[in-house]
């Protein structure tokens, strides 16, 4: 059973296909990223599993049933952090917690004790009385997700949560994303931060204009697409005819000096950079240190779309 | 729903807009009423004691009962004097103190005692002046006094025996009124209170500005917070029973303190009737809590835009109401007269009539008619608001 599946969603804004026909399933326990530039669809999908936004078509079940908008037993499992930070400015932290709290728990001893294990997750103790207008935005971030999540719902959606934060909040949320997975949430997390995504997710689906384009782990993904390893070697003097010789490996896409480094741009394959050194030892070519970097989701995505991630 | 109406207690008094404008404006405001119109009926009515010059000419003892008319019409013992008589020596003296404006009229007594009255002109007077009635009842008193001693003398000539007959002496001090005042209100009017109504009817408006508020948390297509809170494991009709219910009791709140500080600080009647006010207010704040739920179900538009909506929506329809002073309560007055609809689908027409039906009407029918129509008012405001919140899920957001 998938603790999330869609299928066949379709979704317009007027003339504008949303969502053309997405498919997504989720098993318990994954950190899932939606990874996509701003407007193909991410937040659109959530809404929709979400019951917040209509859809022309399609079907979304959340643990094996069908959702919903009245569909609190399901809710009750949930917690979601969106995009825009969504809080009380009049009241304080955690006022705000135990309010969301509420949501889903009405023990208020029961829920006393989750508030405060929420507010020690994100870090906010010595805050709990301030209100979210004293707060920095990294703050506020950690105060959005402390409000979704203070119930403890098996399953998370993270909507861009590290929008317009500083690193440091930054890392301190993906950590607290990674440990809530480990306490055994299934985490749904959405971003156009392909760091961020390639850090925490389990697997990965590439989305733009409202299309899955590729799905799999992100080893997976790289697999999918011919684009290799990019190699650095440092070698300041270059006998005549080495980048010939470089360029003419069946392998090598791309090849160019800049007076100290070479820069090679490799097709997908094994063996690439030892079949490099293999020839700049052939020529007496002394080089010093050598960088290779296995291809990047962004990669993924610029052969998939023909486009940058962040364009 | 508790953990709804708590939170939303205390995010909305702790929103200083609404704290302004729902539960300090119409103290400030009913302050500056005080000042400005409650001095409007405190003596309005009251003739001050009319300034007149008397020349007597008279001799010997012709013009003792004039004298002693005079005393008892300018005696200051018991509250009530109606004359203030200068007494000068010559008619020159008199004329100067009539032109110059210091008497109102001069009296002047001849050799047998008979007096004959000068009144100041009165020109440039439009309409029913102040000085006009002096005059007229300064004209009076000679008239009264001259028709009296003329029938006096009458009988002593005719029929001297009469004199003897007590109630014939009486008959002369006596005045018989053939018409008799009957109270029709319930307290003695006084305009002035009509603009406290009128201020409560505009303090019920703004009171709606707290259900806008609450209401608009709830919207998703109007906030991300409303967004967040729909996608929560509480029922959205619970959530919005929560918010009505913290609505209600935040505007009831304020309109009591409203009411009771126009009651019991300053003074205004209510026509001794508090605990039906109470109840009236109760009604205008589920008027309000309603009014402010459509305002604030209503889609796709900002909250700024709505709380600007309602702010002139109050404006105008108390304007209706008589709120801005006497051209405003004329208007309201012919507004019920000529189109007597548009005045029962103004709420704020509606709360003002309230507690001016609790003061003037001995009976309470009135008042829970007034009822009535507010609840229904309410009725239509709701299910209005249902029909806009009735979506669970949008087309966008």
């Amino acid at each position: 059973m998938h603790i999330v599946d869609v299928k066949n969603l379709v979704k317009r804004y007027d003339e504008k296909l949303a969502l053309d026909h997405f498919n997504l399933q989720i098993e318990t326990g994954e950190v899932f990223g939606l990874l996509g530039p701003n407007g193909s669809g991410k937040t659109t999908a959530i809404n929709c599993i979400l019951q917040l936004l209509t859809y022309d078509k399609g079907e979304i079940e959340l643990f094996g049933k069908p959702m919903k908008p009245s569909s609190y037993d399901i809710k009750r499992r949930i917690g979601v952090v969106p995009q825009d930070i969504a809080v009380f400015e009049e009241l304080t932290v955690r006022e705000n917690i135990d309010y969301f709290c509420g949501l889903y728990i009405t023990d208020s001893a029961q829920r006393r004790a989750m508030v405060d294990e929420a507010v020690a997750f994100v870090g906010l103790e010595d805050y709990v009385k301030y209100r979210p207008k004293k707060l920095s935005g990294g703050l506020k971030r950690r105060l959005n997700i402390a409000c979704g999540i203070a119930h403890k719902p098996e399953l998370i959606f993270f909507d861009e949560p590290t929008v317009a934060v500083d690193p440091q909040s930054r890392n301190s949320i993906l950590e607290g994303i990674q440990r809530l997975n480990a306490e055994g949430a299934t985490v749904v997390y959405t971003s156009h931060y392909m760091e961020e995504v390639e850090q925490i997710c389990s697997r990965i689906m590439i989305m733009d204009r409202g299309e899955s384009l590729a799905s799999g782990t992100k080893d997976d993904l790289v697999r999918m697409i011919s684009t290799g390893e990019k190699v650095e070697i440092e070698a300041p003097e270059l006998p005549d005819g080495t980048l010939d010789a470089l360029g003419g490996l069946d392998f090598v896409r791309r090849i160019s000096h800049d007076g100290t480094t070479i820069h090679i741009l490799c097709d997908n394959g094994p063996h690439n950079l030892a079949n490099i050194l293999a020839v700049l030892q052939e020529r007496g070519v002394v080089f010093g240190r050598v960088y290779s970097e296995p291809p990047t989701l962004n990669d993924v995505f610029l052969e998939i779309t023909g486009k940058e991630l962040r364009d | 729903m508790w953990n709804t109406f708590k939170y939303t207690v205390l995010s909305i008094v702790r929103e200083r807009g609404v704290v302004f404008w729902v539960i300090l404006f119409p103290i400030i405001l009913a302050t500056l009423f005080n000042v400005m119109f409650k001095g409007m009926d405190e003596g309005a009515f009251e003739l001050p004691m009319i300034p007149v010059a008397i020349v007597d000419a008279s001799e010997g003892n012709a013009g003792d009962s004039f004298h002693t008319t005079m005393d008892a019409l300018s005696d200051e013992k018991n509250g009530e004097a109606l004359l203030a008589p200068t007494y000068v020596k010559n008619s020159d003296e008199a004329y100067r103190m009539l032109k110059s404006g210091e008497t109102v009229g001069t009296i002047t007594l001849d050799a047998d005692g008979w007096p004959s009255l000068e009144l100041s002109p009165g020109e440039g007077d439009v309409g029913v002046s102040m000085e006009q009635v002096k005059r007229t009842v300064l004209a009076d008193v000679v008239d009264d006094y001259c028709r009296s001693r003329a029938a006096a003398e009458d009988i002593i000539t005719n029929d001297p025996t009469a004199l003897a007959n007590p109630k014939v002496i009486d008959s002369f001090t006596e005045r018989t009124e053939y018409t008799s005042a009957l109270a029709i209100t319930h307290s003695k009017t006084k305009e002035y209170v009509r603009y406290f109504y009128a201020l409560l009817g505009f303090a019920a408006l703004m009171a709606a500005m707290v259900g806008l508020t609450a209401v608009g948390a709830i919207q998703p297509n109007i906030s991300p917070l409303g967004a967040r809170r729909v996608v929560g494991g509480t029922g959205r009709s619970r959530m919005l029973v929560g918010a009505i219910a913290a609505s209600w009791v935040i505007s009831f709140s304020a309109l009591l303190v409203a009411f009771a500080y126009i009651r019991f600080v300053l003074g205004v009647e209510f026509g001794g009737r508090e605990g039906a006010c109470v109840l009236g207010l109760a009604v205008a704040a589920l008027m309000a809590t309603s009014l402010g739920a459509l305002i604030g179900a209503i889609p796709a538009i900002p909250y700024n835009a709505k709380s600007g909506v309602l702010t002139g929506l109050t404006c105008l329809l108390s304007l209706f109401a008589g709120l801005y002073g006497t051209p405003a309560l004329r208007l309201a007055d012919q507004i019920a007269n000529d189109a007597p609809w548009a005045a029962t689908i103004n709420p704020a027409k509606q709360v003002t009539d309230l507690f001016y039906s609790l003061y003037v009407y001995t009976d309470m029918e009135p008042f829970f008619q007034t009822i009535c129509v507010l609840l229904v008012i309410t009725l239509v405001f709701s299910l209005a608001a249902a029909l806009f919140m009735r979506r669970q899920r949008y087309a966008s957001l």
